[in-house]
């Protein structure tokens, strides 16, 4: 794991940035508090580790503006909302825009810790999907375009000779660039070959 | 005002008044004059009738005496013709005698008929030198006249020797009708004439006689001046003399007649006469002042009877008795006014007791200090009912009897107190009204601002509980510190809604202006930061308090606030997002509260209807506000009022009197 999980609070509130404050420090949480979203965006980087805890309501920048900001700029951070007594709709239109959950003011529920240990949970997953992706993804883009043009006949199922007729080379050296794919990707059947095939059509049709 | 009008009718009957006495005294003065005219008259005739009476006296005098001269010469003369030849010695003899026994002569010749002086006899006044007879023409043509005559006669006035002037008397001497000469008497005219009339003359005439103009002799009264004017001549003729008697009444007669007297008259009519129109001017202005004095009566009478209250005097410090009590007490009270003139109850016995002693006291000081005072109270009437009064009035030097009084006018307010209620309580309603709804619209801001202390208390609970499970202690007292300090937050801003809530009978306290201020200012925050706008507050240093109901101004203030943070937000900040709230001190000893927001103003076209109940620019709202707002300023004594910023906005303000200086600072 290249870095460690981060708790970002954004709340314009200083007694309830203390509050937490003094609760992830009992917990033994790194966390790290920001007392507006654009406090927050001055520090963003794609490459934050951990989960947001950002106030709804808040002066010039509210929660939502900086989610729209951060889902622009492909963030993967989870979004915990922590919404007043009539703020619903509000809490509703976060969700329905990717946040990960919603805690009201007072924190009635004794759960907040959970709900904040859950997104991370979830951001390590993705982080870890995300890795690997990005991992293959680097591997298919070592291939040179010859070496995509094999693989994309050889995954149609085409044998090395029609492969070769196809691309106006000889058998032999449809055969070697074969060789260098399965071992540039780490694979060694066809059948692999084919699955990572789909995974990475739908990674990039993905974005 | 009343005693305007009356010193305006007093200028008629005071005209009339002068014109009368003046007319009185004309006539008066008339009636002096002429009766003054008639003495006048008297004395003039009485004294020409006293001069005329002196002049025919002396004439009567002066022909008798010449006549006597005549005959006693005559007899002298016809004593020397009988005897023929009368001895020398025997004629001087007589004509000694005659010349002793009358005065006026000087000498008396026999002369004959040649003119020539046979004998003569001399007095003493006749001087040494003897009369030449034949060189006097005037005796010598006063023989001749007799000689052809044969008649007595007098000769013309002549000069004798001693240059006195001198006439003869002449008689001739006939024997057996034949002329042998004359008896020629020589007189001294002033000396006859004196002894003859000087008997006669007194102080009050001026007496001179002529001879054919000539002065013969002159009675001269000491110590006058004759006034030529006043003189009376006669002429007569005696003995073939024209003599002339002229009588000049001397001064002090003319006035012993007549000046004196009469003018004492006239200066004593005169004065009488100023008397009388004086006395008629007082007597006619005092009846005028008398009728004045009545309908002033009549009039005060009527105004008391129909004056809205009652009118007092006292003699003295409240407490005494009345001196004066108008109609109206019974009307006020339900007692008739015969229960307080004659003492059986005094004003103040009504007045509640809870009110007496304010009531009094405010009296007395006024009474001590001369100012005038005003109490309102209540009293409790004759069927036993509370009415409210209210009592103007102030301590009077009166110039009659230099005694301070006590005046007073009392009205019932009780209908204008239970409409002030009235309309008190409607406002407070209106204004609770429009604090809840107002309390309605801010209650996400308010609900906002409560859960941020419970927010960080759910926080801080969970941490405690994740020490006490983990068995470490050590902060815990650090956390329960907090826990307090945010449960008091919390409860803090509960207590301002609730005060904001609650209805309550206004009641004014002392404030200070940046308590107040700063508030309301913490009431609108959270709203403010909702709406993305900040409230600067400026309070200047030293202000003094104000006597207010502090819920009812934290309203207005709020009101202000939300309506400028409402217009600033509908152009959407774009002039900045900061609304001001300050507080200043005025010249005149009020405080300025002012509310200047960044929004766009207000439009011309809103100017009337802005105060106006019911309208509204906003969305939402019912539109009292401002004018529920203007109602509570104006109860406390101020004004609100707005004016747009020169840049942009609007500045509402309101104005407060400051509260009396306390008395320990």
């Amino acid at each position: 794991m290249s870095q460690e999980q981060t708790v970002y609070i954004v709340d314009d509130d200083p007694d309830v940035r203390e509050s937490f404050t003094i609760l992830m420090e009992t917990v033994g949480q790194s966390f790290k508090e920001y007392d507006s979203a654009q406090a927050f965006l001055g520090d963003y980087h794609e490459d934050m580790r951990g989960c947001l805890v950002l106030d709804i309501r808040m002066p010039r920048m509210s929660g939502l503006d900086l989610q729209d900001r951060l889902n622009d700029e492909g963030s993967l951070l989870p979004i915990i909302f922590i919404t007043g007594h009539g703020d619903i709709t509000l809490a509703v239109e976060a969700m329905r825009r990717g946040a990960i959950d919603f805690i009201r003011k007072p924190f009635h529920e004794q759960n907040l810790l959970d709900r904040i240990n859950e997104a991370l949970d979830l951001e390590d997953g993705k982080h870890k999907v995300l890795m690997d992706k990005r991992q293959l993804l680097d591997r298919f883009n070592s291939l040179s375009d010859r070496e995509l043009e094999v693989l994309e006949l050889v995954a149609q199922g085409k044998m090395s000779k029609v492969v070769a007729d196809d691309l106006g080379i000889s058998e032999r050296t449809v055969e070697a660039h074969r060789s260098h794919i399965m071992h540039k990707l780490g694979i060694h059947t066809l059948a692999q070959l084919v699955r990572l095939k789909i995974q990475i059509e739908t990674l990039s049709e993905a974005g | 005002m009343t005693t305007g009008t009356i010193v305006q009718t007093e200028q008629g009957p005071r005209r009339i008044a002068v014109w009368l006495a003046i007319a009185a005294g004309a006539v008066m003065a008339a009636g002096v004059v002429a009766l003054w005219y008639v003495i006048d008259q008297r004395a003039h005739e009485h004294a020409g009738s006293s001069t005329d009476h002196s002049i025919h006296m002396n004439e009567l005098l002066i022909r008798q005496d010449a006549e006597n001269r005549l005959l006693a010469l005559d007899r002298l003369a016809y004593r020397s013709m009988r005897t023929g030849e009368p001895s020398q010695e025997d004629w001087e003899g007589d004509a000694t005698r005659y010349l002793a026994d009358m005065p006026g002569f000087v000498a008396i010749h026999w002369i004959d008929a040649n003119v020539q002086t046979r004998w003569q006899v001399a007095g003493e006044q006749g001087g040494d030198t003897p009369f030449a007879v034949a060189e006097i023409a005037q005796v010598r043509n006063a023989l001749e006249r007799s000689r052809d005559s044969g008649a007595r006669t007098f000769s013309d006035l002549f000069t004798d020797a001693q240059g006195n002037p001198c006439i003869a008397v002449i008689v001739p001497v006939l024997h057996h009708g034949d002329f042998e000469g004359v008896i020629a008497g020589f007189l001294h005219p002033n000396e006859w004439l004196e002894s003859v009339i000087g008997r006669l003359q007194g102080i009050e005439h001026h007496v001179e006689i002529f001879l054919k103009d000539r002065p013969v002799y002159q009675h001269q009264v000491a110590d006058d001046v004759a006034d030529p004017h006043q003189s009376l001549s006669h002429d007569f003729s005696a003995g073939g003399l024209d003599w002339t008697v002229r009588i000049t009444p001397t001064s002090s007669f003319l006035s012993t007649g007549h000046a004196d007297s009469s003018s004492l008259v006239l200066i004593f009519g005169l004065l009488l006469s100023a008397l009388t129109a004086l006395a008629m001017y007082f007597a006619f202005a005092a009846r005028d002042r008398s009728h004045q004095y009545h309908d002033i009566a009549l009039q005060l009478e009527t105004l008391f009877r129909n004056l809205p209250g009652m009118a007092y005097r006292r003699n003295d410090a409240p407490g005494t008795p009345m001196a004066f009590i108008s109609e109206g007490c019974s009307a006020l009270s339900g007692y008739p006014r015969s229960t307080f003139s004659k003492g059986d109850k005094d004003w103040l016995d009504l007045v509640h007791p809870d009110d007496r002693v304010r009531v009094v006291g405010g009296i007395q000081n006024s009474f001590g200090t001369g100012d005038a005072f005003e109490v309102e109270y209540r009293i409790i009437n004759a069927d036993g009912d509370i009415r409210w009064m209210r009592e103007r009035g102030r301590a009077v030097a009166s110039e009659v009897d230099h005694q301070t009084h006590l005046e007073g006018f009392v009205t019932d307010i009780t209908g204008q107190r239970v409409a002030e209620n009235e309309a008190r309580e409607h406002r407070e309603h209106l204004a609770h009204v429009d604090r809840l709804n107002m309390l309605g619209e801010m209650a996400s801001g308010i609900a906002h601002e409560i859960n941020q202390p419970l927010s960080a208390i759910a926080l801080l609970v969970q941490a405690s509980d994740h020490l006490v499970r983990t068995e470490r202690y050590t902060r815990l007292s650090e956390i329960l510190d907090k826990l307090s300090k945010h449960a008091h937050r919390a409860s803090l801003v509960i207590d301002r809604v609730q005060k904001m809530a609650k209805r309550s009978a206004s009641s004014k306290e002392r404030v200070g202006c940046e308590e107040l201020v700063r508030d309301v200012a913490r009431l609108a925050e959270p709203e403010a930061g909702i709406r993305d706008i900040e409230i600067s507050v400026e309070t200047q240093a030293g202000l003094p308090d104000v006597s207010v109901d502090a819920v009812q101004i934290q309203q207005v203030v709020l009101n202000l606030l939300r309506n400028g943070m409402e217009a600033m937000q509908s152009i959407g900040c774009r002039n900045g997002n900061t609304i001001g709230l300050q507080a200043r001190l005025r010249d005149d000893n009020t405080v300025e509260f002012a509310v200047i927001d960044k929004g766009c103003g207000v439009a011309k076209s809103s100017v009337d209807k802005l105060f106006a109940p019911f309208s509204t620019t906003k969305k939402s709202g019912m539109g009292m506000g401002l004018s529920i707002s203007r109602a509570i300023v104006t109860a406390h004594g101020g004004q609100l009022d707005f004016r747009n910023n020169r840049d942009c906005g609007a500045t509402f303000y309101f104005v407060l009197p400051a509260a009396e200086q306390r008395e320990s600072t």
